[in-house]
């Protein structure tokens, strides 16, 4: 099983980024889920940062590193794995990057105050570089009305693989086709909407309630490899 | 030291004991006393735990109640009576302890009449209903006789108020202790007595009541704990017990759907007009609904405002309704699922039906035990069959239950989420010593052989240990520092009491047809497995998924059209492993006398021994003959395989393992586990009481010699936990065993933030865990929980070791065509599957199997 693939021009890897000869981009990381849980009455251990860390070492060298959005979880400000986690995820990425963007995502509230210590980190609304759109997918502003190739994350997409007696397996994926990318979550937490069983209205993103899934490529990915299937339409038919 | 009482007290022995009120008061009320009074009155009085398992209008409740209540009266009248509480009374149902307290009013308020008492003996109830000004006057003047439910005790463990209430407690009664010893209630509520009785200073006296069980010793251990006596009496066979067959047709096989429905509704109406009241048993809460409501469509207004529902989903108000009009005659029949099992007092009912086999021996006698309604009367029941299993079943269940034998009760131990639960509020009661709780808690019959390591790993999850240390804070449910155990901050007493019990909070999504007839509940996780167009079974009736709005399911039958998923069976009774080995024998029996005897002789022979009519034991003869002249009669010392491909092309392997389906659900998985390892396949599986079958993909060859080899080989155990990834089980029971473990709380007091649509689901929070630890004790108890107590592991291992042993063959037989006679039951049976275990071979295998469908399609 192939531990990347090509879409677009661009390398899609099994740990849920894309790669250019510039740039890595991941999207949706989520630092301080677990904490957020506990609030809820659910006591998960503190678990995906490491796992997190992991998949960045394998990433190759490049000059830039694209984060596109939701880094971490939470709005308030009383999340202390939160801070810790971010901060050393910024401490990793300035040493191995030599420039940092983080494009806005809508629980990046706050995150600001810890990257304004990063002289290299620079943050915005969207990113427009080589040709290409990246911005997280939350809102549905302007620069994502174009015919060139957007980047966006927000949706979390998975898939679910089902044979004839039953079993089950649910997979996160890239959605792709000559203009769109959407990104999994590299946070392995974050439960996503299953394009096999969602309806229009469940989606997340007004990006894709505008654009639509359906004609979508899937590209499944596990800590195996990549696992390429055809569009959605034709998984759910 | 448990003893059986043979020693029936004289009405003037037990006399000589009574206070002069008490004694004219009973007199005058009753002349004497009941045998289970005979029994246990004077061994109370002598300061004896005690078991008392007698039949229903027996006098239960007097025999543990009247030797507390003479002391009572005996201090009342001296001025002497406290204000604490003397006696209490503990029964798993809100309604029966309403019940048990207008019961103890009539004698008490009689006995203070004739006594002219200055002190009035105090009765109160609290349970979750109690209002708080009913809880506060209760502290302000303590009831002498406490009634309540074992969740309400726990709590009141923790009120420091309501235990000094308790302190000098001296009558402990356990009700209905059968129902309670076989769940984690039981085992809840023997800790609360541990830990009440660790705050007691003499012991108190245990007094339990119990309906039909098997085996008493063990129940009687139950209830005292290891190092303490306890005498039985069991008086159950002073009960006459008339039971019957009947079949609403000569012959399931040539009668439609519609003729056999149709017989069965004018045999019920039929049964029914002959007596004053009727309970009607079915198993499921569906098969209820649709029995009232046949009857009330084929016989109109014969049955308006005279025929009752009961069941589990109906609201309170509709069943304490039903009980009322019960009680006061005014219902001709009552239609429950097992809701009216329990004990609590429904008027004189005359019949009881059991529509379809009740699956045990213990529990057709409890069921059938709710008729008759004083103790001279004859407990009468009729089981209604609705297939050829079904009535075979029943048949060999009448007559083992005429013979006196019933079936063992499986009592759960070691359970580690209750105990979690326990040592929280432990915690909060003081500052304990590790050995000091060790020792409490295995005092108590369920943990007497309580693992030390497990109890100090179970220690360490309480206290957070699971996280980063930072987070114990955060996640510690308990301060434990390696000696001792105390309570770790303000917030636990509040999310413990929120969060006690061990009944699971059902996330039960309620499905109905289009036109808005009620078909049953689903699990939630179940129902997120599926997408609109898949069909699932439920209640035995395939269904095809709509839509879903909130938490109601739409749906449209589907009636002839094959699942798409696998289905789950949440509300059947399993037959009980003894049961099946009762039909195992009869049918080899049967077959032995099929080779000898003539057909005349042996029908004659089945009438007088299972007294059953001719045409019945007709049935039975045609059935076994069918199966032995088309393969061959499956019993439980050869075990057949047939191979049949099904339509779709699937090679289907059915096993006639006639061991109950908690066994088979074991078994299936032990030969799916092995099968799916050899040939790299998913596998499908299906499992019924009276065996299971496996579905394979594509037409495979199986290697029946090598499949022999490594069951010999397996170590059982390790693979059935490896068989539990990715199945629906395993999500539901971890769910429920953390929430228990306050692993997930159930109510949190943080409601500030919602999770919204990044909702994660306990299975994840089980992936998590397992990477982390995979010796987790919450994951340790899961396991405990499904293997020993969902799917019989003894009797698993018992059934493995025969097959290992030759004690048991398994013959293969894959020349016919098409499935046997006793087969056909088997393919329309509850449903999971096996994954292949190696996760790359299992994606490519997906993959594979997604492309290939779609290339078909287009």
């Amino acid at each position: 099983m192939k531990k990347s693939v090509k879409i677009n021009g661009l390398l899609a890897t099994n740990t849920g980024a894309l790669i250019s000869k510039e740039f890595v981009v991941i999207a949706d990381l989520h630092l301080g889920y677990e904490r957020a849980m506990v609030g809820s009455g659910l006591f998960v251990p503190q678990y995906q940062f490491k796992i997190i860390m992991e998949k960045l070492e394998m990433l190759p060298e490049r000059e830039m590193m694209i984060l596109n959005g939701d880094i971490k979880h939470e709005f308030s400000e009383n999340n202390p794995q939160e801070w810790t986690e971010t901060r050393k995820l910024f401490d990793y990425l300035s040493e191995r990057f030599d420039k940092i963007i983080v494009v806005r995502g809508n629980h990046d509230n706050y995150l600001r105050t810890v990257t304004s210590k990063y002289k290299k980190v620079e943050f915005v609304d969207y990113l427009e570089i080589d040709d290409k759109i990246i911005a997280h997918g939350h809102k549905d502003f302007l620069p994502l009305h174009t015919k060139k190739l957007k980047i966006i994350g927000h949706e979390h997409p998975s898939v679910t693989l089902r044979d004839d007696v039953g079993v089950s397996l649910k997979l996160p994926c890239f959605l792709y086709n000559d203009e769109l990318i959407v990104m999994p979550a590299f946070s392995p937490l974050a439960a996503g909407t299953d394009v096999t069983r969602c309806r229009k209205e469940d989606l997340l993103s007004p990006v894709l309630k505008r654009i639509g899934i359906g004609h979508l490529n899937v590209l499944a990915i596990d800590e195996e490899g990549c696992i390429e299937l055809p569009e959605v339409y034709e998984l759910v038919r | 030291m448990i003893t059986k009482l043979t020693h029936e007290y004289p009405d003037e022995e037990v006399y000589s004991i009574l206070a002069k009120p008490v004694r004219k008061w009973f007199k005058e009320t009753f002349g004497g006393f009941t045998p289970p009074q005979k029994y246990a009155v004077m061994e109370i009085h002598k300061g004896k735990n005690i078991l008392i398992s007698s039949p229903t209008g027996s006098g239960k409740t007097l025999s543990a109640f009247l030797a507390s209540i003479n002391e009572l009266v005996l201090l009342a009248q001296k001025n002497a009576l406290e204000d604490r509480t003397y006696v209490l009374y503990v029964s798993p149902l809100k309604a029966l302890n309403n019940d048990i307290k207008r019961n103890l009013d009539a004698p008490l308020r009689g006995i203070e009449k004739i006594a002219n008492l200055k002190q009035k003996i105090r009765v109160a109830v609290r349970t979750g209903d109690t209002t708080q000004s009913q809880r506060s006057s209760m502290l302000r003047k303590p009831p002498h006789i406490l009634i309540t439910t074992p969740e309400s005790l726990a709590i009141l463990l923790n009120s420091p108020r309501a235990v000094k209430m308790l302190e000098n407690i001296k009558y402990v009664i356990v009700d209905e202790i059968h129902s309670l010893c076989e769940n984690k209630r039981g085992t809840h509520l023997m800790l609360s007595l541990e830990r009440l009785q660790n705050r007691v200073k003499k012991e108190f006296i245990r007094i339990g009541l119990s309906a039909t069980i098997h085996p008493l010793e063990e129940v009687a251990q139950f209830l005292v704990g290891t190092h303490r006596d306890c005498a039985i009496v069991d008086v159950n066979f002073l009960k006459k017990i008339e039971l019957s067959v009947v079949s609403p047709v000569d012959d399931f096989i040539y009668s439609s759907v519609e003729e056999t429905q149709i017989n069965l509704y004018k045999l019920l109406d039929d049964l029914i007009s002959k007596h004053k009241t009727t309970l009607i048993f079915t198993n499921t809460r569906s098969g209820t609904e649709r029995v009232v409501h046949h009857l009330k469509k084929m016989f109109g207004n014969k049955y308006v405002g005279v025929i009752g529902t009961h069941h589990s989903s109906l609201g309170k108000d509709i069943r304490l309704n039903v009980e009322e009009q019960l009680k006061k005659g005014e219902l001709k029949v009552v239609v429950s699922s097992t809701s009216l099992e329990l004990g609590i007092d429904i008027g004189n009912i005359d019949l009881v039906i059991l529509l379809g086999s009740p699956k045990s021996i213990t529990r057709a006698l409890q069921r059938v035990g709710r008729s008759g309604h004083r103790l001279h009367e004859t407990s009468k029941g009729v089981f209604v069959v609705t297939d050829r299993d079904d009535l075979i079943e029943c048949v060999v269940l009448a007559k083992a239950a005429r013979d006196g034998k019933l079936d063992r009760v499986h009592i759960p131990k070691n359970c580690l989420d209750v105990l979690a639960q326990h040592i929280v509020g432990m915690s909060l009661e003081k500052d304990w010593d590790v050995g000091e709780m060790f020792g409490v808690i295995t005092k108590a019959y369920p943990y007497k052989d309580l693992n030390y390591d497990d109890y100090l790993n179970l220690l360490k999850y309480l206290n957070g240990e699971y996280g980063e240390l930072q987070n114990r804070k955060v996640y510690g449910k308990i301060y434990f520092d390696g000696l001792r155990i105390s309570k770790r901050g303000r917030m636990i007493r509040p999310i413990y009491y929120m969060n006690i019990g061990t009944i699971p909070d059902e996330t039960a999504i309620k499905v109905f047809t289009k036109k808005g007839q009620f078909v049953g509940t689903l699990d939630e996780t179940f129902m997120q497995r599926m997408k609109r167009g898949d069909i699932f079974v439920l209640g035995g009736t395939p269904y095809r998924y709509l839509y879903v709005r909130g938490m109601k399911l739409t749906v449209e039958s589907a009636i002839g059209k094959r699942p798409t998923v696998p289905s789950w069976y949440s509300e059947s009774l399993p037959l009980s492993f003894d049961l099946a080995m009762e039909i195992n024998k009869f049918r080899k029996r049967m077959d032995e006398v099929l080779s000898k005897e003539s057909k005349n002789k042996i029908i004659e022979a089945l009438q007088k021994e299972f007294m059953i009519n001719k045409t019945t034991a007709n049935a039975i003869f045609s059935y076994f003959m069918q199966q032995k002249k088309y393969l061959r009669i499956p019993t439980h010392t050869h075990i057949i395989i047939e191979e049949f491909i099904d339509v779709d092309g699937r090679k289907n392997l059915i096993f006639h393992t006639l061991f109950g389906r908690k066994v088979n659900d074991a078994l299936s998985r032990i030969f799916a586990y092995l099968i799916s390892e050899e040939e790299n396949i998913n596998i499908g599986i299906t499992i019924s009481d009276n065996g299971f079958v496996l579905t394979l993909p594509r037409r495979k060859k199986v290697d029946y010699s090598t499949l022999y080899r490594r069951l010999c080989e397996a170590d059982i155990i390790s693979i059935l936990k490896d068989s539990l990834e990715g199945t629906e089980i395993l999500r539901r029971r971890f769910r429920h065993v953390a929430a228990r473990s306050f692993l997930i709380l159930r109510r949190y007091i943080d409601g500030r933030r919602s999770v919204g649509k990044q909702q994660m689901s306990a299975y994840f929070l089980y992936n998590i865990i397992k990477k982390i630890d995979p010796n987790f004790p919450i994951i340790k108890e899961t396991y405990r929980e499904i293997l020993e107590d969902a799917m019989d592991l003894e009797n698993t291992i018992k059934v493995v070791k025969w097959i290992k042993n030759r004690k048991t063959f398994i013959v293969l037989r894959n020349d016919r065509e098409l499935p046997s006679p006793f087969a056909h039951n088997l393919i329309a049976g509850a449903s999971d599957t096996m994954r292949i275990q190696d996760k790359k071979k299992l994606l490519q295998y997906l993959h594979e199997y997604v492309l290939r469908k779609i290339g078909e399609k287009t």
